[in-house]
């Protein structure tokens, strides 16, 4: 069922927009995640959804209700939409219990119900004894249970996740992670999400938003955003990729598309739906540094290519590998049981079905990202760092 | 996130009129877009009323002080009274004598102030805490009724501290004078110097380790690391303190009537208060605060140039975990240095303010014949006038603080929750009257408001209107910072959990603030009680505050009753700070106090957010 509605949503500071006629339809009980770089308009569109900004144009629809509109705007109190912030927000001169308590009591609700409903929201957070504790005697990550607890209580029609875990340890993010993603299982409430963490993204996402200055680049499930990554952008949005030039060799079929990438290596890749190919196009496609295969080889092979550097992290190595025609090193995955060295000769095969064809190229900028912690977890071993760009002195 | 920050920091969600539903949606903020913000009429409304209020309590006296200044005696206008300043001696003799001594105040001030501020921040010297607690002590106490006590101490002919000197050396003639230009700059040097020891002891305080060990490192000696690196980090608090030393001593009024009166010593407030006395000559005193405010103006502009861009408590680092000097034997020096700037600035005078409250005649010597345990007191409380100057200094006390603090709170909310271009404006204005001498605001009422239509001329008005205005640039700086550290957050909170913009302040923002209007509050009050500056220039005879009272009882020469009615105001001062300091060292959840800060912590910088 249809949830909320956000239709042609634009927004201004200054002169710059910051949303840019944003369309979106969130169903029913779904987790939505908006991930970007900083600036790409993502928490200014929660901020709008929750009512704390006025949309310059477009409309904000609850169910059949119009939250916001030309002539039309419901102050945030009346959105019935809890908000979790990056900075918790919680309320350092109210305990953990009057904190959460505040939703029901603010409706007017009987003192013994409001102590139910606070017992059952700090019970489903997991900080059933802490009730009588101030802000400032918790730890971080408890903080940020009572804030989602706070937020929950009021069984809101909108759960709104502000980058929640941005300010913990990798450790408690992770936890944290999990705990959201159970709660939103057993309470089936609907949630914006928004964060820059792709590990976030796709591990909390039914439905992954990629923005990009103030747009919409792409919508789909994780995975298949993940896989199917339709500009380089988006590629990179969601970790560590190569972005390389490839020529269409020849007609594309229902099999696929034939594509001679740099190296001569040669692999069928999926087609794909933006794009009308034929033989002959130069295109861009996307592979994931854990797709690449490694095997040992002579320097002359197809795909003949040599490490340059090979970087050892216990359960995987990182490398970069010199492919003829290529100007920057290849980032490649590979297991530590039987690893190359730096300096070695090997071979690079690629699956055809792990290509991606992407419609714009390898330079496409990704404004921002490296501000932010890399965000690479132990879980999410496909999110290497990007590899240093040294090239070997062989 | 850059974006969600300055989003954050500027959201109109504190906006009440947004529960109509079918208000007008709110455009861009104003800036370089073409589209205009459109505001809504209850935030117009609100500007409205900050813009009349200011302009009512500082706005309009201060142009009516410029205006005066280009009025011909035959009503026209003129430059020709500027003239005046050439033709009149005294006046030029005042504008000297007050660079004079807020140059020698400077000098002082930072003999004194910069050895304590190293002293007690970065040495093992004994009692560090105690001797930077008493240093904000001196500044919440009078200056002026220090001055009666160095009266008493020093007094060419009767000083106990100089009859004490002569006998003991067998003198013939007092060793000091506190009737001097130099006794002036030794008691405001003595009072002032906070200005420059708390801001350089907050830089020394920020100054991450980190920063020293790093160029020790690298091979540089201590003396070298003290200049290269220690000194340029504290030396625009250094300026800074400096600029307001020089700036307080120019034109502070208390301490220079008091000693400069038997030489007929004056400078700019003394020339103006005589100028105001019958005949009142207005425009001259126009006349020559003009200067005076464009010079402060800009001297203070310069200081927050200096402090603006950087703050010195958040260089880095935690405070306090810097390593300490070790003094060796040095140690007894500085604690000797320390305490004989706490004795002089706070036991000597005030301490014989009390004795001399307890004594029946000054004449005779102390002892226990000389003794009156309340002869004294029953004699200042006795009088109906010191009655009613006590009723009044309360109740203008209290009235200026709350109603600074509304209009504070009002123009905090501005700035910190609205958003235009002119809220630059509002921090600017709430600041603008410490650049006002008390004396200037003073005649700028005079003109503005004691004649018809207004006739408020030596009305209570007249000085909680005074009171109020004074009152704005510290409570202003208190709420500001309070609210500051209140991010929009916790109300954008509030508000999506179902609160309204009124319920949001009742419960959320106005408890989180109560520490910063307790603070201000509280020193406001502590500071108005005595207020002599302005009240001296308003006092016609019919409202006497306790301030005046006491200068008059000192022009009298009464010094038993000015003894007596200093205690009661300094027991009060003490108390009210006594208060304001517990109150502001408490955290919610805490039953227990922590350990005892550090209360110039609590007193000069506006509490941390409890989180």
């Amino acid at each position: 069922m249809t949830h909320l509605v956000l239709s042609g949503l634009t927004k201004s500071f200054g002169a710059a927009p910051v949303v840019d006629q944003v369309d979106l339809t969130i169903e029913e009980g779904e987790a939505v995640v908006l991930l970007g770089p900083s600036g790409c308009g993502k928490t200014t569109c929660l901020r709008m959804i929750a009512g704390f900004e006025r949309p310059d144009a477009g409309e904000i629809r609850l169910r059949d209700k119009v939250l916001a509109g030309p002539r039309m705007f419901i102050p945030p109190e009346r959105r019935q939409m809890s908000v979790v912030f990056q900075s918790y927000a919680l309320w350092p001169h109210l305990s953990v219990r009057e904190n959460v308590g505040y939703g029901p009591t603010t409706a007017k609700v009987s003192r013994p119900e409001v102590r139910r409903r606070t017992d059952e929201a700090l019970a489903m957070v997991q900080l059933d004894g802490l009730a009588d504790r101030y802000a400032h005697q918790l730890s971080g990550g408890q903080q940020q249970r009572v804030a989602l607890a706070r937020a929950l209580v009021n069984d809101p029609a909108l759960l709104l996740l502000d980058e929640p875990l941005s300010n913990l340890d990798t450790r408690l993010r992770e936890e944290m992670r999990s705990e959201i993603k159970r709660i939103h299982r057993s309470l089936g409430v609907t949630m914006v999400y928004v964060t820059h963490d792709q590990a976030e993204a796709l591990s909390l996402a039914d439905r992954l938003v990629v923005m990009h200055a103030g747009r919409i680049v792409q919508v789909g499930a994780p995975e298949e955003v993940y896989r199917r990554p339709r500009t380089g952008f988006v590629a990179r949005a969601l970790g560590a990729t190569n972005l390389l030039p490839a020529t269409v060799c020849g007609p594309p079929s229902a099999d696929g598309v034939p594509l001679r990438l740099p190296g001569g290596i040669t692999v069928t890749a999926p087609r794909s739906a933006d794009v009308a190919l034929q033989a002959g196009d130069e295109v861009s496609v996307s592979i994931r540094p854990v797709d690449l295969r490694l095997t040992s080889g002579s320097a002359g092979a197809a795909g003949g290519a040599r490490v340059s550097e090979a970087l050892f992290f216990g359960d995987h190595v990182q490398y970069a590998v010199d492919l003829p025609g290529l100007a920057e090193p290849l980032k490649a995955t590979g297991p530590s049981l039987g690893r190359f060295d730096a300096g070695q000769d090997v071979v690079v095969e690629v699956d055809g079905t792990a290509v991606a064809i992407v419609s714009d190229g390898p330079g496409a900028s990704v404004p921002g990202r490296d501000d932010h912690r890399p965000g690479p977890s132990a879980t999410g071993g496909a999110t290497p760092a990007p590899a240093p760009a040294r090239r070997s002195a062989a | 996130m850059t974006l969600s920050r300055s989003a954050t920091s500027t959201v109109p969600g504190a906006d009440p009129r947004e529960g109509s539903a079918s208000g007008p949606a709110g455009g861009p903020p104003s800036g370089r877009a073409p589209r205009r913000r459109r505001s809504t009429g209850f935030e117009r409304a609100m500007r409205l009323v900050w813009v009349l209020t200011l302009l009512a309590l500082v706005g309009y006296p201060i142009a009516q002080v410029f205006g005066q200044s280009f009025v011909a005696d035959d009503g026209g206008l003129t430059l020709s009274n500027y003239g005046l300043l050439a033709s009149e001696p005294q006046l030029l003799e005042a504008i000297r004598n007050s660079v004079w001594i807020a140059c020698g105040t400077v000098l002082g001030s930072l003999v004194v102030g910069l050895p304590l501020a190293w002293f007690t921040v970065r040495t093992d010297m004994p009692m560090r805490r105690f001797f930077r607690g008493s240093a904000v002590l001196t500044f919440a106490a009078p200056s002026f009724i220090a001055a009666l006590g160095w009266v008493l101490l020093l007094g060419p002919r009767n000083g106990v501290l100089n009859t004490a000197l002569m006998s003991l050396f067998g003198l013939g003639e007092s060793p000091f004078n506190i009737f001097t230009p130099w006794g002036i700059i030794f008691v405001l040097a003595l009072f002032l110097y906070p200005l420059v020891f708390l801001p350089v002891s907050a830089a020394l305080d920020g100054i991450d380790p980190a920063l020293e060990q790093a160029a020790a490192s690298l091979g540089a000696s201590r003396w070298r690391v003290l200049r290269t690196v220690t000194f340029p980090v504290i030396a625009p608090a250094l300026i800074a303190g400096s600029i307001l030393v020089f700036v307080s001593s120019a034109i502070i009024f208390g301490p220079v009537a008091i000693l400069g009166a038997p030489t007929g010593f004056q400078t700019i407030p003394t020339v103006l208060l005589s100028l105001m006395q019958f005949p009142p000559r207005i425009e001259v005193a126009a006349v020559i605060s003009v200067p005076i405010l464009v010079i402060i103006a800009a001297l203070l502009l310069i200081q927050r140039k200096i402090v603006g861009g950087r703050k010195f408590t958040v260089i880095g680092g935690k405070p306090g975990r810097q390593d300490l000097t070790h003094l060796g034997a040095g140690r007894y020096v500085a604690v000797a240095f320390c305490a004989a700037v706490v004795v002089l600035s706070l036991v000597l005078p005030f301490g014989m303010l009390l004795v001399t409250s307890f004594r029946k005649a000054l004449g005779r010597p102390l002892g226990w014949d000389n003794f009156t345990l309340t002869g004294n007191y029953e004699e200042v409380f006795g009088r109906p006038l010191i009655a009613a100057a006590m009723g009044n200094s309360f109740l203008l006390a209290i009235g200026g603080t709350v109603l600074a603090l509304a209009v504070a709170l009002l123009a905090s909310w501005l700035v910190h929750r609205t958003k235009a271009r002119s809220n630059a404006v509002i921090v600017g204005a709430m600041a603008a009257p410490l650049a006002f001498p008390g004396a200037v605001l003073g005649i700028g009422l005079i003109i503005a408001y004691a004649a018809q239509p207004f006739g408020l001329g030596g009305t209570l008005t007249i000085l909680l209107i005074a009171y109020t205005g004074s009152a704005l640039p510290l409570t202003f700086a208190y709420v500001h910072a309070g609210m500051g550290q209140i991010g929009a957050e916790v109300e954008e909170a509030s508000r999506s959990l179902g609160a309204s913009w009124a319920r949001t302040w009742r419960r959320i923002t106005v408890p989180l603030l109560r520490p910063s209007l307790l603070a201000a509050g509280l020193l406001n009050f502590v500071l108005l009680f005595r207020e002599l500056e302005m009240s001296v220039f308003l006092y016609t005879g019919a409202n006497p505050t306790v301030a005046t009272v006491l200068y008059n009882l000192a022009s009298e020469s009464l010094y038993q009753r000015v003894g007596a009615l200093s205690v009661v105001i300094l027991l009060i001062n003490i108390v009210v700070t006594v208060i304001a300091m517990r109150l502001l060292d408490r955290k919610p959840g805490e039953s227990t106090r922590r350990s005892r800060r550090d209360p110039s912590v609590a007193l000069n910088t506006p509490p941390e957010e409890a989180a």
